[in-house]
């Protein structure tokens, strides 16, 4: 059976949403803004929010949620679906995604924000025990900010930077890998902009911690470091290195000309050195 | 308003809540004796590493009792540290009573250690419904919820490598559980039933292959007029290469190179090349060098 008719019949949800056009929410604040957060009883995070300019609303800041959520009662009233939409049946309400001409977050705005439009058993259920919560914010926010979180102050702060990477959906992501039926993996490159000079190999079923180091090049960093063949590598600039992945991405997040810590063991011992990798190749 | 009307038929399948992660009922057990402290002193900040999952979760490593590493979200959304059933067996860590256990000890990759840590060993539907269709791109082994975050404050920014924790001194109160019988409601077992259900009709997705850069042993410059060998180890491939001190690259694989980012560009784009044509300016002459790039950073 071909399994996305199976996914359609299963999942029949009358989907009106229009895909938003990939516009990214802009930023309209320059320096750090400081939202007051609700700690719940529960312990989630409650935060207001406004859409189209309607609200306040309280709704649960989560940074496990890969959307930002809006209940069917805040879409009607911001006027994201009609009136009927929002009377038509739809398992847990799913309306499929929308954009809210402006989303404020505190004092914070940000403009054609993707939302999906559902009403979350999850928020349901906490709303009769906390108060009303009418949906989430999510990654499509947070992205956009150096975001910080203090639960004892009881505020989170954001400042904005150029977060460029939101890039595909997930629906998009399920629907291109049910539609793609060659099981091939996705192939990720690890392209560290430093030159560090040495090599690092993990044997298979090795039942120690670390990356074992196979080649140091004369006159390297790594050789001016004095990393030797034989080190075992267990971190790099704070980063396990439990495998050659760990290590390249552990690499790539070191700046050329910046000095990094290598935690290595050699023999019984286990030593701290510190590396300064080269711009290079 | 984008929702357009009437209806139109099921084309976009709406199931997204199946990824969100909010885990919001905790069994009446509450945590009131959550003894968890943090070593060492207050106020150190760390610098915690993270991946970003395909799913655009925050993913960050820990080892609890000195077992792992494992896999888990950071996530506001989460009353506290849940790990998934599957992995605390793996790594033989006992689930206590009614699910809950206390950890000896966290370790946060990065620096971050916590003591006597409460936990959930539970597997939320979220999790295990995206590793049974590989969505993420990783493991996933859990989540950390608010009984750890609370004892710091965290700072996140996508476009650095590392967040940043730095430990608040106070004793964070326990999270009390919200659910009304000690049952989930009747909607979320349904939506946990229908994730399981959505599982056995689509393909697992595979894991991702890591291509890392091959090397060719060359120090760079950016001087604004285009990209120049500073330095070339001994014996690297560059040098067997031919490449010299001073050269300027002008092309990598047949492609103009005027900057750093043009290069490295090319160079991720041709990540596993075993040879490669680069073509230098040498005291005003263009050659054309065919290296054989090593393995290494």
């Amino acid at each position: 059976m071909n399994s996305f008719a199976a996914f359609c019949l299963l999942v029949v949800v009358p989907a009106q949403a229009e895909p938003a056009p990939a516009a990214p929410p802009r930023p309209q604040v320059a320096k750090a803004t400081t939202v007051p957060m609700e700690v719940l009883r529960s312990k989630h995070i409650a935060v207001q929010i406004k859409v189209n300019g309607k609200g306040p609303y309280r709704v649960i800041f989560d940074t496990g949620s890969p959307v930002t959520l809006l209940s069917n009662r805040i879409a009607e009233e911001t006027g994201l679906i009609s009136k009927d939409q929002a009377k038509t049946p739809a398992l847990f309400g799913a309306r499929g995604m929308g954009t809210a001409k402006t989303l404020q977050v505190g004092d914070i705005v940000v403009e054609d924000a993707p939302v999906m439009i559902m009403d979350h058993p999850a928020l349901k259920a906490a709303g009769r025990v906390l108060g009303q919560l009418d949906g989430i914010v999510g990654f499509p926010f947070f992205c956009r900010y150096k975001s910080t979180f203090d639960y004892e102050a009881q505020t989170i702060s954001f400042v904005p930077v150029e977060y460029r990477g939101v890039g595909m959906d997930m629906m998009q992501m399920v629907l291109v890998m049910m539609n793609d039926r060659s099981g091939k993996p996705l192939q990720k490159v690890q392209s560290p902009t430093t030159l560090w000079g040495f090599r690092v190999e993990r044997a298979e079923g090795d039942p120690d911690a670390g990356v074992v180091v196979k080649e140091v090049l004369p006159e390297s960093p790594a050789a001016r470091a004095d990393l030797k063949v034989g080190d075992r590598l267990l971190e790099l600039d704070g980063t396990w290195t439990e495998s050659v992945e760990d290590t390249y991405r552990a690499a790539a997040g070191v700046p050329a000309g910046q000095a990094a810590k290598m935690k290595i063991r050699r023999g019984m011992d286990e030593i701290s050195i510190t590396i300064v990798p080269k711009s290079g190749l | 308003m984008v929702l357009d009307h009437p209806p139109r038929p099921a084309r976009r399948p709406c199931w997204r809540w199946f990824l969100t992660l909010l885990v919001a009922l905790l069994p009446p057990a509450a945590l009131a004796e959550d003894k968890s402290h943090i070593k060492p002193a207050a106020e150190k900040s760390f610098r915690v590493p993270y991946q970003l999952t395909d799913t655009k979760h925050i993913l960050v490593r820990a080892r609890i009792n000195g077992k792992g590493p494992f896999h888990f979200i950071i996530d506001t959304g989460a009353p506290t540290l849940f790990v998934s059933t599957e992995s605390a067996k793996k790594h033989g860590l006992e689930a206590g009573k009614e699910g809950w256990s206390e950890f000896e000890k966290l370790e946060i990759e990065g620096g971050p250690v916590l003591e006597g840590v409460k936990a959930r060993v539970e597997t939320p539907f979220q999790v295990s419904g995206m590793n049974a269709m590989g969505l993420p791109g990783i493991r996933l082994d859990g989540m950390l919820g608010y009984t750890v975050l609370a004892h710091y404050r965290i700072e996140l920014d996508l476009t650095k490598p590392h967040m940043i924790w730095t430990r608040i001194p106070w004793q964070p109160p326990a999270p009390q559980g919200i659910s009304e019988n000690g049952q989930a409601p009747a909607e979320i077992a349904v939506m946990g039933n229908m994730a399981k259900l959505l599982q056995m009709f689509i393909q697992k997705r595979p894991a991702p292959v890591f291509v890392q850069r091959r090397m060719l042993g060359v120090e760079l410059s950016d001087s604004g007029s285009g990209v120049t060998i500073l330095r070339v180890l001994p014996s690297s491939p560059a040098a067997l290469a031919g490449m010299k001190e001073g050269d300027r690259i002008t092309h990598f694989q047949e492609k103009p190179v005027t900057s750093l980012a043009d290069l490295h560009a090319l160079a991720a784009e041709h990540a596993a090349k075993e040879e490669l044509s680069i073509q230098v300016n040498r005291g005003g002459k263009e050659q054309v060098l065919s290296v054989k790039t090593g393995r290494g950073l």
